[in-house]
C-alpha cells in the first residue's frame, strides 16, 4: 500500500512535469484559446498624446489580449490559454516565448482545516507565481479545498473566490493524514523549489526540512506563540488596528471590504517567495519565509503606530470630522480627496466665494471648521454625475474619487483600454471577466489560465 | 547588508508610500538604494510629517523616516540639464529604477524608460502610477483614498444601508498594498535581467492593484448582474455572525462566531474587553480587541517584525515578513536631504572635489529645500 502510493507520488510528479512541459510548449507557440473564446475586443486606437517610453521601437505596447479560459470542468486541457508573449522583442520574432517564473516548480499545500483567511493568502501568493509561469501544484485535502465552496458563488454554484485564487495551477488530492499521503508529498517537495503552506500544519516539519524553500503563512507573529488561537479575518483586521481607523468615532469600527488582510498577506508572501527564489538562483542559501496576517495588517496600518509615537495619541477613525469625506452626488457618491498643495485648485473648482474665508486658509483651520467647510462643498456635488465630477476635478488637478462598484468597473473605459479584465470562457454565461495581474511587462499582461477542477485533482490522485 | 538582492543598485525616484516604500523593501533585501530628490522637489513626506519650523525640519519627519530607512540620499536638480546628465551616468551603474511621478514627468526630463534604456539595456524600470502608463485616464492624479473610491473597495466598505467609506488619509490603503506587490514583480524582473541581460518596463497601475484585491467580486458581478454590491458592514458572505461589540470598559472587540448567538451583545456589554476576549477564546471563538496605535506600540509581541528602531533610536517601519525567522536591523537611518550626494558621485562616477564644487555652486546639488510646502 505504502509502496504503491510512494510510486503514485512519482507518477504525480511525472504527470505534472510532463503537463507543464506541454504547457510551456503551448505558450511558446503562442497558441491561444479555441477560436470561440477569442471574442476579445481589440485595443482602441492609442491615445494621440502618448508620450511615454512606449513608442513602438522602444518596446511593444500590449497586444490585444486578455484572453483566458476558465472552468476547466468544461474546458479540457487543450484549451489552456496562451498568455501574452511577454518577453518577445518583435524585432527578433524567433526568440522563444517564456514566462518569467517558468523554470520554477512550487508546491502549495492546503492542509487539514485551517482558518480560511490563511488559505486565501497562500492561494493568492501561489496564483501570482502561477500566472507568472511557475509550475504550481496545489495539494488539496480529500473532498477538495474548502474554498471551492466559499462565496461569492457563480450562478453555476461554483466558487468565484476559488476560481480567482487558483488560476494557472494544477491540483492533486492527497490525504496528508495518511503516512502514504505524506510520503507522496515528501517526494514532490524533493523536486520543488519552494513550498507554500499554512500554520498550523501537520506537515510543517516535512516542509521545513525539504529541498524546497518553505514559505509559511500564519495568523500571528511567532512572538505571540498563538498557533492554535482561534482566528478570523475580521479579528486580524481588528487586532492589527485597521478597524480602529474606519467608521464614525462614536460608532463601531469597521473592516475594509473584501478580504484585505488575506490578500495583503498573499501579496507579501509572493514578494517573500520571489526574494527566496532570487537567493536560490544567485547561489545563496534561500531564507525561509514566514508571513503572518497580523504583522501584515500592522505594517499596512503603520501610520497608526507612527502617529502614536510622534504625538503620544493614536490616530483613529474620524468619520464626519475627517478632511476626506464621502459626499452624495446625482448618481452615487464621490470621495473628496486633496493634498495641501491642491487646496487652491479645489477652491477654483468649486468656485464658491465662501471658501475664501480665512477660517479655511490653513489646514488646521479647515480641520477646525470641517462641518462648515462641507456645508459649502456638498451642494456642488448634488446635481452632478460621478463621471462629470471626476472629469472636471481631474482637469483642475484635483484627485476626487468617484465611487464605483466592481460591477461598474466591468465597463470602465480605462480598464477596457488596458484589457485589465481578462475574458473567461463559460458554457452558459455570456461574458465573465476577472482581473489579470496588475502589471504590464514591456506592455504585455499575464492572462490567467483556468483553475483546476476537483475532478482533475481527484483523477491526478 | 547580506540579502538576496546584494549587488543590485536602485535609482529611487519614489515618493510618499507607493514608490518610496517599494524601493525601501528592495533595500531591506540587500539592494543599494539611492534616493533621488532635489532642493526644488523634496519627497512630500518630508513636509506632510513636518514637526517644527526650525532649520533642518525637512530631516525630522516621522513618515519620511519610517519609509526611507536603509537608503542613501542624493539631491540633484532634475530640471537642470547637468542634473539630467548625472542621472543618465548613474543609470549606467544601476539595475533598477523605481518612480511614481505623474506620467510624462521623467520623459520630459529626458529620464524616461526610452532614454535610460539607451544608457543601460539591463535596466528594470518600475513605473508606479495612479492609472498605469496607457489608457484615457493615464494622466489622472490620485492620492491614497482616491483609489479606495475608484477601485471598488469603498463601494463594499461601510455601515449597513449607509454610504460607502474610504480608508482615509491616516491609512491610504491602496498606497500600502501596491508596494507589497510591486516589490515581488521587480525581484522577478531582476532575476530575468540577470539571466538574459535584458531589462524591462514594468507598468503598475495602483488602481488595478486595488481592484485586483476584489477579483472574486468582479468575477461574481460579471456572472450575475443581480449580485449585491453595497457596503457590507462587518459581515462576510458565508460567515454566520461577526461584528464589533462594545464592552463594559467602552472598548470594542471583534468576534466571529460559527453559529449565531443573539446574546453576544449582552455578553460583551457585561464584561471588560480583556475578560470578554479571554472568555471567548477559551470557548474556541475568534475574538480580539480593536487595537489603536498606542496599543500596537506597547505590544512588542504583536508588533513582531513590523516596527524597529534606527541608529538614532527613532521608530521606523520594519518588515511585513520574516526571513529565517528574523526581522531587520536598520543599517542606516533615512537620509537627510542630499546627505550622500558627494559620496555617491565620487564612488560611482569618480567625481573629484572640483567637479563636486562646481555642481554645488551651480545649484545642481543641494542640501536644503527651495520650498516650504508641497
Amino acid at each position: 500500500m505504502t509502496g504503491s502510493l510512494l510510486d503514485s507520488g512519482e507518477v504525480i510528479f511525472a504527470l505534472w512535469s510532463a503537463t507543464n512541459r506541454v504547457l510551456q510548449r503551448r505558450l511558446s507557440s503562442d497558441l491561444v484559446c479555441r477560436p470561440s473564446f477569442e471574442t476579445v475586443a481589440t485595443r482602441p486606437p492609442q491615445d494621440e498624446d502618448f508620450a511615454g517610453p512606449a513608442n513602438a521601437s522602444a518596446y511593444e505596447r500590449r497586444a490585444p489580449s486578455g484572453r483566458a479560459c476558465i472552468l476547466p470542468g468544461h474546458a479540457p486541457s487543450d484549451s489552456v490559454a496562451a498568455s501574452s508573449n511577454i518577453f518577445d522583442d518583435r524585432t527578433v520574432p524567433s526568440e522563444p516565448l517564456s514566462l518569467p517564473l517558468a523554470r520554477f516548480t512550487l508546491v502549495e499545500v492546503n492542509d487539514r482545516p485551517v482558518a480560511p483567511c490563511l488559505r486565501l493568502a497562500t492561494s493568492l501568493a501561489g496564483k501570482i507565481a502561477a500566472d507568472l509561469g511557475a509550475a504550481v501544484l496545489k495539494i488539496e485535502p480529500p473532498g477538495g479545498d474548502p474554498v471551492r465552496r466559499m462565496p461569492p458563488l457563480l450562478p453555476t454554484g461554483e466558487s468565484a473566490l476559488f476560481h480567482f485564487l487558483n488560476t494557472s495551477k494544477r491540483s492533486v488530492v492527497l490525504d496528508l493524514d495518511s503516512e502514504s499521503g505524506r510520503a507522496s508529498l515528501q517526494r514532490l517537495l524533493g523536486k520543488a523549489d519552494a513550498v507554500l503552506f499554512e500554520e498550523p500544519a501537520s506537515v510543517a516539519s516535512l516542509a521545513r526540512t525539504s529541498r524546497a524553500t518553505p514559505i509559511e503563512i500564519a495568523a500571528f507573529p511567532v512572538e505571540m506563540d498563538a498557533a492554535t488561537r482561534p482566528v478570523s479575518e475580521l479579528v486580524l483586521q481588528a487586532l492589527g488596528g485597521l478597524m480602529h481607523m474606519i467608521g464614525e468615532p462614536a460608532r463601531k469600527p469597521l473592516k475594509l471590504g473584501g478580504h484585505q488582510a488575506s490578500y495583503a498577506a498573499g501579496l507579501t508572501a509572493f514578494t517573500g517567495l520571489a526574494a527566496a527564489l532570487a537567493a536560490r538562483e544567485a547561489g545563496q542559501r534561500a531564507p525561509a519565509v514566514r508571513v503572518s496576517l497580523a504583522e501584515v495588517v500592522q505594517w499596512v496600518n503603520w501610520k497608526a503606530a507612527s502617529g502614536a509615537a510622534a504625538t503620544g495619541a493614536s490616530p483613529g477613525r474620524e468619520g464626519r470630522n475627517s478632511e476626506f469625506q464621502v459626499v452624495p452626488c446625482r448618481d452615487g457618491h464621490v470621495a473628496v480627496v486633496y493634498t495641501l498643495t491642491q487646496w487652491p485648485a479645489l477652491r477654483r473648482l468649486i468656485a464658491d466665494p465662501r471658501l475664501e474665508d480665512p477660517r479655511f486658509a490653513t489646514r488646521a483651520g479647515r480641520r477646525q471648521h470641517i462641518a462648515a467647510l462641507y456645508e459649502i462643498l456638498t451642494p456642488w456635488f448634488a446635481d452632478k454625475s460621478r463621471e462629470e465630477i471626476g472629469r472636471t476635478a481631474q482637469a483642475k488637478g484635483v484627485p476626487f474619487g468617484p465611487i464605483f462598484t466592481p460591477a461598474e468597473l466591468l465597463a470602465n473605459e480605462q480598464y477596457l483600454a488596458r484589457s485589465f479584465l481578462a475574458e473567461v470562457a463559460h458554457p452558459t454565461a455570456d461574458r465573465l471577466l476577472m482581473p489579470q495581474l496588475p502589471v504590464q511587462w514591456n506592455g504585455r499582461s499575464f492572462a490567467p489560465r483556468p483553475a483546476p477542477s476537483l475532478e482533475q485533482a481527484e483523477l491526478a490522485a | 547588508m547580506k540579502g538576496p538582492l546584494n549587488g543590485v543598485r536602485v535609482l529611487d525616484f519614489g515618493l510618499l508610500t507607493a514608490g518610496a516604500n517599494t524601493s525601501a523593501m528592495l533595500a531591506d533585501l540587500g539592494a543599494d538604494v539611492i534616493k533621488i530628490e532635489s532642493g526644488a522637489y523634496i519627497d512630500p513626506f518630508r513636509v506632510v510629517g513636518k514637526m517644527d519650523n526650525d532649520d533642518g525640519w525637512w530631516n525630522r519627519s516621522p513618515p519620511f523616516r519610517f519609509t526611507n530607512r536603509n537608503k542613501r540620499g542624493l539631491a540633484l536638480n532634475l530640471k537642470d540639464p547637468e542634473g539630467q546628465r548625472v542621472i543618465r551616468e548613474l543609470a549606467k551603474q544601476c539595475d533598477v529604477v523605481v518612480e511614481n511621478f505623474r506620467r510624462g514627468v521623467l520623459d520630459r526630463a529626458g529620464l524616461g524608460y526610452a532614454a535610460l534604456k539607451e544608457c543601460n539595456p539591463r535596466l528594470v524600470f518600475a513605473a508606479i502610477s495612479s492609472q498605469g502608463d496607457t489608457g484615457p485616464e493615464r494622466m489622472n492624479v490620485s492620492f491614497g483614498s482616491t483609489l479606495d473610491a475608484t477601485s471598488g473597495i469603498a463601494s463594499i466598505t461601510g455601515y449597513e444601508g449607509e454610504e460607502p467609506r474610504i480608508s482615509g488619509m491616516d491609512v491610504n490603503y491602496p498606497d500600502q498594498i501596491v508596494s507589497l506587490f510591486a516589490t515581488g514583480i521587480v525581484i522577478t524582473a531582476v532575476m530575468e535581467a540577470r539571466r538574459s541581460g535584458k531589462g524591462c518596463f514594468l507598468d503598475f497601475s495602483q488602481r488595478e492593484v486595488a481592484s485586483f484585491t476584489l477579483g472574486e467580486e468582479i468575477l461574481a458581478a460579471a456572472a450575475d448582474p443581480a449580485y449585491r454590491l453595497t457596503p457590507r458592514d462587518n459581515g462576510e458572505a458565508g460567515v454566520v455572525q461577526q461584528d464589533a461589540y462594545r464592552c463594559a470598559d467602552g472598548r470594542w472587540i471583534a468576534v466571529t462566531l460559527d453559529s449565531a448567538d443573539p446574546s453576544l451583545d449582552a455578553f460583551c456589554a457585561a464584561r471588560d474587553s480583556g475578560a470578554a476576549v479571554a472568555a471567548l477564546l477559551a470557548r474556541g471563538i475568534a475574538a480580539a480587541p480593536c487595537s489603536d496605535g498606542s496599543e500596537l506600540l506597547a505590544d512588542g509581541a504583536l508588533a513582531g517584525a513590523t516596527l524597529v528602531r534606527d541608529e538614532n533610536g527613532w521608530l521606523v517601519k520594519g518588515l511585513p515578513y520574516r526571513l529565517d525567522g528574523r526581522g531587520i536591523t536598520i543599517e542606516r537611518a533615512a537620509p537627510e536631504l542630499g546627505q550622500h550626494t558627494d559620496e555617491i558621485l565620487r564612488e560611482l562616477l569618480g567625481y573629484g572635489d572640483a567637479e563636486l564644487a562646481r555642481l554645488k555652486d551651480s545649484g545642481v546639488t543641494s542640501t536644503t529645500p527651495a520650498i516650504g510646502d508641497v
